[in-house]
């Protein structure tokens, strides 16, 4: 690859216009969004659940057995099937005042995606934030090469070749990251979907 | 009033009587992005019939004029694969040129206009001929396309650049652009041809231009309840024949949109599985199927009824679908 054309794949990711799949895509509304997915800040309950409202519940956190329910099943290292079966066992066992019990473990459910979403935006933001200055680091170095010619010391072309596999792995990274918020938002929703299930 | 008290087992059995007539005999096909397949289902019981692999990242399909072949972008693979819907086995493929996401089939039944994501072009396909006939530059990430029913026009619409074009499907020029809301997905001709239906991923709206005089002449907002607005993003769309139902996909909103085609209004959402995508009636337009890609099914939605009927899991991330009569 000729440095005339990192060029062009870093200013393009700088832009957030398209230069094949390891460059950033367009970004959405918001200028610090670098994922090809829409931002979508937040998943309030009416984007999954279809059963009676949520208010007046109190707090789910109080509840014996929706609390634990919660605790176990939220993490992202529950395997899916574990957190699905967990939650077959819940409503088997038929906890005391059953509706208010699904709705609170709903709510618990929908405040956990929110602190774990919260979490991997800022993240993802972080990371896109660190990939613009790392793309202007990569733009100056393939001035210096361009300039350098045929002169170009054999420390900066290695250093050149550092830089450019690291920007790319980075970008690979986050892209990656990308996929995370619709993933807890399927553990979300699958696990909401079960758990109405008990109220029919 | 004990008659009245059986109404709603009676209504019940009514309509599966009819969802049994009116999809007997008819498939729904998906397209699984991340799951490289295609999955199969009777569109009757919505049991899975089978699931065929194919290129990788399988995004738009189509089928051929005759409904014996699906045409399917494998976006990574960079071509077209072909499925024999009788024998669900792979024949050669035909070219795409590069990223090939979604297509159209002109109503001579032989040219597929390709958008080709990465490089700012539209492919025509020759499918008889089995060779890329002509290239035509666009906007900046080709995406939706659109045949216009009496063949004369293409419309392609540019994610980054905003706009709807129009392509004279003669001299294959692009002769008219049109500036819509942000990240332009899918375009979806009225059937007389003389409106088109273009949604905005990132604006969250619909764009309803005039095909004679390309002028936006309606914009539909959309706006659901508790639900956070940059959830609401506008991507496929299905419009009936008869001019009066048109439904639009609203992402991760998990909506389906039912919009009035005479006054634009929308008069009801409908909760379906989550990110919904893309849509397809079947034969009579008595059924709707939307695709889900967060939840990885499919919904069956009753149009007379305006109703969900239910979701069944098909591939990874399923993107786009067809129903063969």
């Amino acid at each position: 690859m000729t440095g005339r054309m990192i060029l062009v794949i870093v200013f393009a990711a700088l832009l957030g216009l398209p230069s094949g799949r390891a460059a950033a895509a367009p970004p959405s509304s918001d200028p610090d969004w670098p994922c090809e997915q829409a931002l979508v800040p937040s998943v309030s309950a009416e984007m999954v659940w279809s059963g009676p409202p949520l208010d007046g519940i109190g707090d789910w956190r109080s509840d014996p057995t929706a609390a634990p329910l919660v605790a176990a099943i939220s993490p992202r290292e529950v395997p899916l099937a574990e957190g699905l079966a967990a939650i077959g066992r819940f409503l088997r066992a038929r906890p005391p005042n059953r509706t208010r019990a699904i709705k609170r473990a709903v709510a618990g459910l929908l405040e956990e995606n929110a602190t774990a979403r919260t979490r991997v935006i800022e993240h993802i933001k972080m990371l896109a934030e660190r990939q613009r200055t790392f793309a202007g680091l990569v733009s100056e170095m393939a001035n210096e090469r361009e300039k350098a010619g045929q002169g170009a010391s054999a420390e900066l072309t290695d250093r050149w070749t550092l830089t450019q596999r690291t920007y790319y792995e980075a970008q690979r990274t986050l892209r990656y990251a990308c996929e995370i918020p619709a993933e807890l938002d399927q553990r979300l929703g699958a696990y909401v979907r079960a758990l109405q299930e008990g109220i029919r | 009033m004990p008659c009245c008290r059986r109404l709603p087992e009676l209504s019940a059995a009514l309509a599966a009587l009819f969802w049994t007539a009116a999809a007997a005999g008819e498939t729904v096909l998906v397209s699984n992005e991340k799951g490289n397949s295609i999955t199969a289902l009777d569109a009757d019981s919505l049991a899975v019939i089978r699931t065929i692999r194919v290129g990788q990242r399988p995004r738009g399909i189509l089928l051929s004029k005759d409904h014996k072949f699906l045409y399917i972008c494998a976006s990574d693979d960079n071509r077209i694969d072909v499925l024999d819907l009788d024998t669900y086995t792979l024949k050669p493929p035909l070219p795409s040129g590069p990223d090939p996401e979604t297509f159209a089939l002109h109503p001579d039944g032989n040219h597929l206009y390709v958008s080709n994501e990465d490089n700012s072009l539209v492919s025509i396909v020759d499918i008889a001929g089995r060779r890329i006939e002509g290239e035509i530059p666009v906007g900046v990430e080709p995406e939706g396309m659109a045949v216009s029913p009496d063949g004369k026009w293409t419309v392609n619409t540019s994610e980054t650049t905003n706009m709807a074009h129009f392509v004279d499907n003669d001299s294959h020029q692009v002769v008219g652009n049109v500036l819509v809301d942000s990240r332009p997905r899918h375009a979806e001709w009225t059937s007389d041809g003389a409106q088109v239906w273009v949604s905005s991923e990132i604006g969250g709206t619909v764009s309803v231009i005039d095909a004679a005089t390309r002028q936006v002449v309606h914009k539909i907002g959309f706006a659901v309840p508790g639900v956070p607005k940059q959830a609401i993003q506008a991507v496929g769309i299905a419009l009936t024949k008869d001019r009066k139902r048109a439904f639009v996909a609203l992402g991760p909103s998990n909506r389906v949109a039912v919009i009035d085609m005479e006054t634009f209004e929308v008069v009801k959402y409908l909760l379906v599985g989550q990110r919904v995508w893309n849509l397809a009636f079947n034969h009579d337009e008595s059924r709707l199927f939307t695709t889900n890609g967060v939840s990885n099914d499919i919904s069956a939605i009753d149009v007379p009824n305006l109703r969900v009927l239910k979701s069944v899991t098909v591939g990874n991330q399923p993107w786009g679908v067809v129903v063969r009569p």
